[in-house]
């Protein structure tokens, strides 16, 4: 699987579209902080709960950059089209066969696309706070390390599960564009598509204290990372991921590559 | 010869449709193996199962002797070249090799160019595989299944789309690689003349089930040498031939006999044709293509 994975890195880093959407998420993030300074009356209406008086602090940014759906959507057109890509082109047929074991075709797909999505994160968070500590450093609190390591670590496997939903979702099409659109469907339907089942779940006689959303990872990473329980979150990451990847490598087993 | 790909009763299913049916071949070390069949016959489905990329619904196959789980083993000795060239297309000829170098492990980093000079390939520098020709793309798929020094090749193929100059390379690449390699191939075609140039030996499949395989000593046997008669009139030559004591013969069509008889009866025949007064309008010595013999077998007269 060594071999793979050397293989799955020297094709992500000859990909244009990584390149891209790692260049997106700097934007996203640099434009967030310009919108700030720009306009850091109208945020600051918007904002609830602030926890400096003198203007937002660099955890907060950090916070709303990474539960911006924009980032998720990166990560699943990223790994979206370096997973279909192999299957598109059909140069997975030129070693397929040669690999003991099908599993170690995608355990390499998953251990590429999560270091590529913890490369998106990087790059948000780096790019959040460069742009803050620069432009906004005047009405912006750095705050405390342990603040911004609060809001970091419950996200992180949550993240890590998420990606693998996506490998699942590309692995399950073999090309780009279906598994994309589905990605999309996914990212942006799934509040509504809690709200619409703890409707009928309530309908069915299910306490209102019940969320579905709350076994969402898109919800658990929309919220605001300091509301987050580091521990549950982790666990809750740990076990889609795990899931996931299960089904992900069963369903490739069983079949074959045409 | 040892035998290195061996299939026992092999049988792809997909819901009711058998691909390919109760099909066993050997193929011997060192030999140029040609599939022959039509579109749909069953011979990609049977590539992509000899390659590893699909498991056979019903039946076995060993390679190298070795079946189940211990050809896994052994899996890195087949280079394969399925359906169309499988390559990144935004990437160079060098880069998809390294790619491939990465997968398997090898790292002779001046092999992607020694692989590039093998197919005269060498000159592409920093060319994208999406602007190379189809030739080009068959020589750089070709020379991605060669990384790793495989015995076997499978093509599945080869020559689809390609122009004569094109063919005319790969088939001189096959050969020189067989030859200076020992590399074993297995050759999928409907291209039969092509496929006649350098197989040494036939399958042949048709409706997903293997009806014949032979070395290409056997089916020049078998493609006899015939004459072939083209009178006025096929009735009239046919009671000529039977008053001759010749009774091997078929009608082609309404005008063209083809006797399966001993050459040197080519003088009498025309001769005795002539005292009858039946007017021949050519007659021949010819022997059976591969075509011919395979359409033959299959009995249909459409495209192979």
């Amino acid at each position: 699987m060594r071999n793979l994975i050397k293989m799955n890195f020297y094709r992500l880093s000859r990909s244009m579209s990584a390149y891209i959407l790692v260049i997106l998420t700097i934007i996203e993030a640099v434009t967030a902080g310009v919108i700030y300074h720009d306009n850091r009356a109208g945020v600051e209406a918007m904002r609830h709960g602030a926890v400096y008086d003198d203007g937002m602090a660099l955890f907060e940014f950090i916070d709303a950059t990474l539960g911006d759906d924009f980032l998720l959507i990166l990560i699943m057109i990223g790994v979206t089209l370096f997973i279909g890509s192999q299957y598109k082109s059909g140069f997975i047929k030129n070693f397929a066969g040669s690999c003991p074991n099908r599993a170690a075709i995608v355990g390499a797909d998953i251990i590429v696309s999560c270091a590529f999505a913890l490369i998106v994160m990087t790059a948000a968070v780096g790019a959040t706070c460069i742009i803050n500590l620069t432009l906004n450093r005047e009405f912006a609190a750095v705050g405390e390390l342990s603040d911004i390591v609060n809001v970091i670590v419950p996200k992180l496997l949550p993240f890590l599960g998420y990606t693998m939903l996506t490998v699942f979702v590309a692995e399950a099409f073999r090309s780009t564009t279906a598994p994309i659109i589905t990605g999309f469907l996914v990212t942006l339907l799934s509040p509504t598509a809690a709200g619409l089942l703890n409707k009928f779940l309530y309908g069915i006689g299910v306490p209102e204290a019940f969320d579905i959303s709350k076994f969402s990872v898109i919800q658990i990473l929309s919220d605001t990372g300091m509301s987050l329980d580091p521990i549950k979150t982790s666990i809750f990451g740990a076990v889609y991921f795990a899931v996931f990847a299960v089904i992900t490598i069963i369903m490739s087993q069983k079949r074959d590559i045409v | 010869m040892e035998n290195i790909i061996e299939t026992f009763c092999v049988t792809k299913q997909y819901r009711r449709q058998k691909a390919v049916n109760n099909v066993s071949i050997s193929v011997e070390q060192g030999a140029i193996y040609g599939f022959i069949g039509r579109n749909g016959a069953g011979k990609t489905t049977l590539l992509k199962m000899l390659a590893g990329l699909s498991a056979p619904t019903d039946g076995d196959i060993a390679v190298f002797g070795m079946k189940g789980a211990e050809k896994k083993t052994v899996m890195n000795r087949i280079g394969a070249l399925i359906e169309n060239p499988g390559l990144y297309p935004k990437m160079t000829a060098e880069e998809n090799l390294k790619v491939k170098c990465y997968a398997l492990g090898i790292r002779d980093k001046n092999l992607p160019a020694e692989l590039l000079k093998l197919v005269g390939l060498s000159d592409t520098g920093k060319k994208k595989a999406k602007k190379f020709s189809l030739g080009m793309k068959q020589r750089l798929a070709m020379a991605i299944a060669l990384a790793g020094n495989p015995d076997i090749l499978l093509l599945d193929e080869p020559t689809n789309g390609l122009d004569p100059q094109g063919i005319a390379e790969i088939r001189e690449t096959i050969l020189r690689l067989n030859r200076e390699k020992n590399i074993t191939f297995i050759i999928s075609s409907h291209i039969l003349d092509e496929l006649s140039k350098i197989a040494t030996h036939y399958g042949i499949i048709h409706k997903g089930e293997l009806i014949e395989q032979l070395t290409r000593e056997e089916l020049s046997a078998k493609c006899s040498e015939h004459i072939e008669l083209k009178t006025d009139g096929n009735q009239l030559a046919c009671t000529v031939l039977d008053e001759m004591g010749i009774a091997d013969y078929t009608a082609v069509d309404s005008e063209t006999l083809h006797i399966f008889a001993d050459a040197g009866l080519c003088g009498d025949i025309s001769l005795r044709l002539a005292q009858k007064g039946i007017k021949v309008k050519e007659i021949a010595v010819k022997s059976e293509a591969l075509e011919e013999y395979y359409l033959k077998l299959t009995g249909g007269n459409e495209n192979a």
